[in-house]
C-alpha cells in the first residue's frame, strides 16, 4: 500500500471538520475527492501532508508513519499542488522547478536545471522557462507548479482544487496535463469538481459529506448509480457530466 | 540574485570589522581632553591642534617625558568625561572654581583672566546699559561667565536682563551679529581674539574677576600626573617657552607671573603642592 | 577670502565626511544584522523572544539619539573599554537595529503565507524556507523603506561629535572657531556635502532596487 490514511480527525475551535476519515491508495491509482463545500475535503488533503496536522489518526507512506521528526523527508514523497499555485514570486519558472531538487534533494545547480527543463517540457512550458510567475497566465502558473511537484519525483501528488482559481477557458490546459500524468501512471489524489477528468482519468471517486466519506467507488458507479441521496443531490447541483472540459 | 544580496551583507559586515581597527589608540599615552573650538587656548587649524594650552601642554610633556594625545570633546562633555576617567587630564582655558574643585584637581594656575563685555561694533550700548534694562546677554553655558551673570544679574530682578546660553562663543557672537543678543560676556583673551580676527564687535567694559586658570586632572590624581604638570609648568615658565607660546597666539596679552592667584578653597593647593613645593 | 578658506579647508571637511561615512556604514551594518535577526525572532521565534525583541525596539526607539550616545560613551564604557567611535557605532547601530527590525518584520509579514506553505509542502525545513524563499522576497521589498533609514541615520551621524567623534559637523566647527566666524557659509557647504552624499546613497539604493526587481512583482513606478 503506497498511502494509508487512518481515522483522521481535525477540529477547528468548536467544529469538527474531519470525523474519522480513512482511505488507501495503490501505486498508479488516481482518486478524486468530491463533495459539497465545507465538508473537509481540502482539510483532509492538508492533513495528509501535515500542512494542517491532524488531531487524531495517522498517515503512512510506503508503510512509514509521518511524524514530526521525519516530516520533511516524508513530504518529499507527497508533492502538493495548491489551488492558487503559490509559485515563488521571485524566481523564474525554471528556478521554481529547480529549487526543490537543488535545495532539498541536493542536486547540483546544473543537474537541477536540466531536470527542471525536462519537467517544464512535460507540462508544455519549456518556452516560458525564463518568465517570472507574474508574467504567466493562471493556467501556465498552475502547470509550472505541477512541474515543480514533478521535479521532486514524488510517490504521489496531492492536488487541492487545481483548477478552481482559473478562468474557465484556462482550465483545459491544466486538466490536459493532469490526464497525461494519470495515463503515465502517476499516483494522484485530487480534490476537484472536474467531472470530465474524474470520469476519464480517475480510478475511484470519493464522495465526502459532513466530515465523513459517504461513499466511494469507480466513476461509472458513483456518477451513474450513486447509493446515497446526498450524493445524488450534489451531482445534480454540479450538473453531472456537464462541466467537463 | 541571492548572491548579490549576500554580497551586500558581507560587504557591510566587512566594513564593521574594518572600522573596529580605527579605535586602536595608544594605550600608553595620557589622553588630554580639549574643547577644540576655543581660540586662542585650543582649536584646530588645518587639521592640527593649536593654541596656547595645546602648545604649552606639548612643551610640558616634552619637559616631563610624558606621552600625551589630545581628544576633542564639546565643552559640556569635558568635565564629565574627566570625572568618568574617559580622559586623563583637561587642557584648555579652564577657570578655577569652587564647584569644579569638587570634582577635579587643579594644577598650579598659569593664567588669570577678567571678563569683557562685548557689544556689536555699531551698538550704542555702554557697559551699564548692555547689562541691564531689558538687555539680552549671551555666554557659554557652563562657563564661569555664565555662572557670574546668572548669580549677579539674572537673579536680581531690578537689573532685568535675559540670559542666553551657547555651546560656544562663536555662535554667541554670530547671534549678536543678527541682533538676537545685545551683549556677550567672555574672558579677556577670547574677547581679544575676536577683535584680532576682525569680528564686528567692540569691548565696552571689563568685569574685574582675577579669575585664575589651570590644567586639571581627575579628583585625587589617580594617575599621579599633577606633580609632573606643576613641575612642567614652572619649567616652561622659567625657561621663557611659556612667554613665547603666549605671544605667538595672543600678542596683546600681559604675561603674569606663575603661579597666579591660588584660591584657598582648592584642595590641590594645600602644602605641599606636588611638583611645586614638595 | 571666504572662498579661499573653504577651498583650503575642503580636505578637512572631506575627511570629516569620510569619518561620518565610516560611522554610517558601521552603524547600518550593525543595525542590518541585528535588525534582521530581531525581525526573524519576532516573526518566527518563541513568544518570549518576540517579547524581548519588542522590548528592545521600544527602548531604543524611545530614547533620543543624543542621549543614547552619551549613555554609551559614559555608561557602557564602565564595563568595556571602547572609544568614541565604537560607542557611537553601538549607540546609533542598536537604535538603527530597532528601526530596521520594524522594516524587516513588516516586509517578512507582507510575503504571502502561501510562499512559506509551498516551500514547507515540498519538504523544505523552516530555516531553508525562510532563507531561500521568504527572505529574498522580503529583502527586495525592504530596500524602499530602508532608503529612508539610510537617510535618517546619515543625518544622525552628525550628533556623534558630542562624544568626541570628529566627523563632518565637528570639522566645520573647527573651521568656524579657528576663524572666529563664517558660520553660515561653512554650514552651507557642510549641508551641501550631506545633501550630495544623501542623494548619491538614495540613487544607489534605487538602482539596486530596480536591478533586483522581479518583473510584474511589487514594482515601484512603471510596470
Amino acid at each position: 500500500m503506497l498511502l494509508k490514511v487512518e481515522n483522521i480527525h481535525k477540529r477547528y475551535d468548536e467544529t469538527e471538520v474531519l470525523k474519522g476519515v480513512s482511505l488507501e491508495m495503490e501505486t498508479g491509482q488516481s482518486k478524486v475527492i468530491m463533495g459539497p463545500s465545507g465538508t473537509g475535503k481540502s482539510t483532509l488533503l492538508r492533513c495528509i501532508n501535515y500542512l494542517t496536522p491532524p488531531d487524531e489518526g495517522r498517515v503512512l507512506v510506503e508503510g512509514t508513519e509521518i511524524t514530526s521528526r521525519n516530516l520533511n523527508r516524508m513530504r518529499e514523497k507527497l508533492a502538493f499542488v495548491f489551488q492558487d499555485f503559490n509559485l515563488f514570486t521571485h524566481l523564474r519558472a525554471v528556478d521554481n522547478v529547480a529549487i526543490g531538487p537543488r535545495k532539498i534533494r541536493g542536486m547540483s545547480r546544473r543537474a537541477a536545471h536540466e531536470l527542471a527543463m525536462r519537467e517544464l517540457e512535460r507540462v508544455g512550458l519549456s518556452e516560458r522557462s525564463h518568465a517570472y510567475p507574474a508574467e504567466l497566465s493562471g493556467g501556465q502558473q498552475q502547470r509550472v507548479s505541477i512541474a515543480r511537484a514533478l521535479a521532486m519525483e514524488p510517490k504521489i501528488i496531492l492536488f487541492d482544487e487545481p483548477t478552481s482559481a482559473l478562468d474557465p477557458e484556462l482550465t483545459g490546459e491544466v486538466i490536459a496535463v493532469m490526464k497525461q500524468l494519470a495515463s503515465e501512471g502517476m499516483t494522484m489524489l485530487l480534490v476537484s469538481h472536474e467531472v470530465g477528468f474524474a470520469r476519464q482519468a480517475a480510478d475511484e471517486i470519493i464522495f465526502m459529506d459532513g466530515g465523513h466519506i459517504l461513499e466511494q467507488g469507480p466513476p461509472a458507479q458513483l456518477f451513474d448509480a450513486p447509493q446515497h441521496e446526498r450524493t445524488r443531490q450534489f451531482l445534480s447541483r454540479i450538473g453531472q457530466g456537464g462541466e467537463a472540459a | 540574485m541571492r548572491k548579490k544580496l549576500q554580497g551586500l551583507v558581507g560587504g557591510t559586515a566587512f566594513a564593521v570589522v574594518g572600522a573596529l581597527g580605527l579605535n586602536a589608540a595608544n594605550a600608553e599615552a595620557l589622553v588630554a581632553g580639549v574643547e577644540a573650538s576655543f581660540p586662542p587656548w585650543a582649536y584646530v587649524e588645518d587639521g592640527e591642534y593649536k593654541g596656547i594650552a595645546i602648545d604649552a601642554m606639548r612643551a610640558i610633556a616634552e619637559d616631563q617625558d610624558m606621552e600625551v594625545e589630545f581628544k576633542d570633546l564639546p565643552w559640556p562633555s569635558l568635565i564629565p568625561a574627566l570625572a568618568k576617567g574617559r580622559i586623563d587630564l583637561l587642557v584648555t582655558g579652564l577657570n578655577i572654581t569652587e564647584e569644579r574643585n569638587e570634582v577635579l584637581d587643579f594644577s598650579i594656575p598659569w593664567w588669570e583672566n577678567d571678563d569683557e563685555v562685548l557689544v556689536a561694533e555699531d551698538s550704542d550700548l555702554n557697559v551699564v546699559t548692555a547689562l541691564c534694562c531689558g538687555a539680552t546677554v549671551g555666554a557659554q553655558g557652563g562657563a564661569t561667565q555664565y555662572q557670574w551673570l546668572e548669580d549677579n544679574l539674572e537673579a536680581n530682578e531690578d537689573v532685568d536682563v535675559t540670559l542666553r546660553s551657547y555651546e560656544d562663543y562663536v555662535t554667541a557672537i554670530e547671534d549678536m551679529g543678527t541682533g538676537r543678543l545685545d551683549a556677550v560676556v567672555t574672558s579677556t583673551d577670547t574677547a581679544e581674539d575676536f577683535i584680532a580676527k576682525d569680528r564686528p564687535v567692540k569691548i565696552v567694559g571689563t568685569i574685574q574677576q582675577n579669575q585664575p586658570q589651570a590644567l586639571a586632572v581627575q579628583k585625587g590624581d589617580p594617575n599621579e600626573i599633577l606633580g609632573k604638570l606643576n613641575a612642567g609648568i614652572m619649567n616652561i615658565y622659567e625657561s621663557g617657552q611659556w612667554t613665547e607660546i603666549v605671544k605667538e597666539y595672543s600678542p596683546q596679552s600681559t604675561i603674569r607671573s606663575i603661579p597666579t592667584t591660588m584660591p584657598d578653597y582648592v584642595d590641590a593647593y594645600e602644602e605641599p603642592i606636588p611638583g611645586y613645593s614638595d | 577670502m571666504i572662498v579661499e578658506i573653504i577651498i583650503s579647508q575642503m580636505p578637512y571637511l572631506l575627511h570629516g565626511l569620510w569619518v561620518a561615512l565610516q560611522l554610517l556604514a558601521c552603524l547600518l551594518a550593525l543595525g542590518l544584522v541585528l535588525g534582521l535577526s530581531l525581525a526573524l525572532l519576532e516573526v518566527y521565534g518563541h513568544w518570549t523572544l518576540r517579547w524581548l525583541g519588542i522590548l528592545f525596539e521600544r527602548i531604543f526607539r524611545g530614547i533620543p539619539a543624543i542621549v543614547l550616545l552619551l549613555l554609551f560613551y559614559y555608561g557602557v564604557t564602565d564595563f568595556v573599554e571602547i572609544g568614541s567611535f565604537m560607542a557611537a557605532v553601538l549607540a546609533l547601530g542598536l537604535r538603527s537595529a530597532a528601526y530596521q527590525s520594524q522594516i524587516f518584520r513588516g516586509c517578512i509579514l507582507s510575503v504571502p503565507p502561501g510562499q512559506m506553505q509551498a516551500a514547507r509542502a515540498m519538504g523544505m525545513s523552516k530555516m531553508k524556507a525562510v532563507r531561500d524563499i521568504v527572505l529574498p522576497q522580503a529583502l527586495r521589498l525592504s530596500i524602499g523603506p530602508w532608503t529612508n533609514e539610510f537617510s535618517s541615520e546619515m543625518k544622525a551621524t552628525s550628533l556623534a561629535y558630542v562624544i568626541g567623534v570628529v566627523e563632518l559637523t565637528r570639522q566645520a566647527k573647527y573651521i568656524i572657531s579657528s576663524t572666529q566666524g563664517n558660520i553660515l557659509i561653512v554650514f552651507a557647504v557642510v549641508a551641501a556635502l550631506y545633501f550630495i552624499f544623501n542623494r548619491l546613497g538614495n540613487w544607489g539604493l534605487y538602482k539596486l532596487e530596480k536591478k533586483l526587481a522581479v518583473p510584474g512583482f511589487e514594482q515601484r513606478g512603471d510596470a
